[in-house]
């Protein structure tokens, strides 16, 4: 639904969302979420925005973001960016490779749950050259414009692949900045400023 | 038709006026702590049509005042182009932050990279030890050139290598000796930081930094190049915002 110009919800929304579907009672936020979507697919089809139309569409790369650190979409979003896609672990990662349920014994069923470990794609695992692959997708399916890698402090695995995937990504024409913060407002300003460079620079 | 651009920095306010695509006016003035009476001063008496505000206070102004806003990535990477067209690289280093701009061959902004969150590598730094060696930040960059190499400084930290230069003293190191050793300091860190974005020669070395003939000469020496250095290094910000602005409002007759 993130994929359409407008986009019909913000980043800072869904970021919510899959905040929240991290502690929600499952039957209640199904049910959410489902009229969420019904909702958003009425948008879509007016083609009704929680941007204007052709506002910078930003992916997020990175360390997930918990309850109530809304920092990066805010500083994104004030800046007049609007954020389609997140690859982490409060975005798509969850929602990918699904458990394969049609085993019929335990043993079975084990077994693919521990199958379904091994795909993930978060930065704690490494060789981890999905991860990458995953981003490059997600950037052309919600047709984003840039990435923005995003490190939490001490997250030592994110940090280390930062400038890894960051490289990469560049080699393949897709703009990224590499954004290091923790939970302070302190340094909101610093970072809109590198934000707003980079929409500068996206924008030329 | 006169446009205004200014550079609203944590040290310092420059503003430079283009008349008809020229420069006729070029002013610099501390910031303080009450940024905005410093803009109002130095603004006053000056005669323009257009505003265009960069730097820190730049939201700041435009909320006080008609003023458009760019980023300083944006302000120094226009500044430098137009002093120096077919350039590939800038390093800032200011009074509180250090900035490095790798450029594509048509000019456009390739990768940038602050450090706005240390004192490490800027001019605070500089500033920090010339005090601490009883001497002026104007005089510092003469006094080292007098130096001779040999010491290395190994704390990052402004605050720890302040204590290490103290130790240094203390066992007997010569005053000029140890501050060539944190002019080394100062631009290891810049480099690693313009490596990281793309060094490509012409490299312009910019901010109130690029005055320091000590900076100059060890990054001509590192590089194996000659930087590029304007003549007013800090007004580049203003600069770009004004040349900005002149791009955007030029024909316009308002």
């Amino acid at each position: 639904l993130r994929r359409h110009d407008p986009a019909p919800i913000s980043g800072l929304d869904a970021l919510l969302i899959n905040q929240v579907y991290f502690y929600d009672d499952p039957i209640r936020f199904t049910e959410s979420v489902h009229k969420i979507c019904d909702e958003l697919e009425d948008r879509a089809a007016r083609g009704e925005g929680a941007f204007p139309g052709g506002a910078p569409r930003l992916l997020f790369s990175g360390c997930p973001m918990a309850v109530p650190n809304w920092k990066l979409p805010y500083i994104v979003e004030s800046s007049g960016a609007v954020i389609v896609g997140e690859e982490s672990c409060v975005g798509e990662r969850g929602t990918r490779n699904l458990v394969d349920d049609s085993g019929q014994t335990l043993d079975e069923l084990m077994t693919a749950v521990m199958d379904r470990y091994f795909e993930i794609d978060c930065a704690i695992f490494t060789p981890n050259p999905d991860r990458l692959r995953h981003i490059e997708e997600m950037y052309h399916t919600y047709k984003a414009q840039g990435v923005i890698h995003y490190g939490l402090q001490f997250c030592q695995p994110y940090l280390m692949e930062s400038i890894p995937v960051e490289r990469s990504l560049e080699e393949r024409g897709i703009r990224t900045l590499r954004v290091e913060t923790d939970y302070s407002q302190e340094d909101v300003e610093q970072l809109k400023t590198r934000v707003e460079a980079f929409l500068e620079v996206l924008s030329a | 038709m006169i446009v205004a651009g200014i550079d609203i920095g944590s040290r310092s306010i420059e503003v430079v006026l283009k008349e008809n695509g020229r420069v006729v006016h070029t002013q610099r003035a501390d910031t303080t702590y009450a940024p905005l009476s410093q803009c109002d001063k130095i603004l006053s008496g000056l005669t323009f049509n257009r505003l265009v505000a960069t730097g820190y206070g730049r939201k700041l102004l435009a909320q006080h005042r008609p003023a458009e806003t760019i980023t300083e990535i944006q302000a120094y990477s226009l500044g430098a182009k137009v002093l120096f067209p077919g350039c590939r690289a800038i390093l800032d280093i200011g009074g509180q932050d250090t900035k490095a701009i790798s450029l594509n061959p048509d000019g456009s902004i390739l990768k940038f990279e602050m450090n706005d969150r240390c004192a490490a590598g800027t001019g605070k730094f500089l500033e920090f030890m010339a005090a601490s060696l009883q001497m002026r930040v104007e005089d510092f960059g003469r006094f080292a050139l007098t130096g001779k190499t040999g010491i290395d400084i190994n704390s990052m930290c402004t605050v720890f290598a302040e204590s290490e230069a103290t130790s240094l003293m203390a066992r007997g190191h010569k005053a000029e000796d140890i501050a060539l050793a944190l002019h080394q300091s100062v631009l290891k860190r810049s480099l690693t930081m313009l490596r990281r974005v793309g060094l490509r020669h012409p490299v312009v070395f910019a901010g109130g930094a690029a005055r320091n003939p000590c900076l100059v000469r060890l990054i001509n020496q590192t590089l194996a190049a000659e930087v590029l250095v304007p003549d007013a290094p800090d007004a580049v910000g203003a600069l770009g915002a004004a040349v900005y602005g002149w791009r955007k409002f030029g024909d316009d007759r308002g």
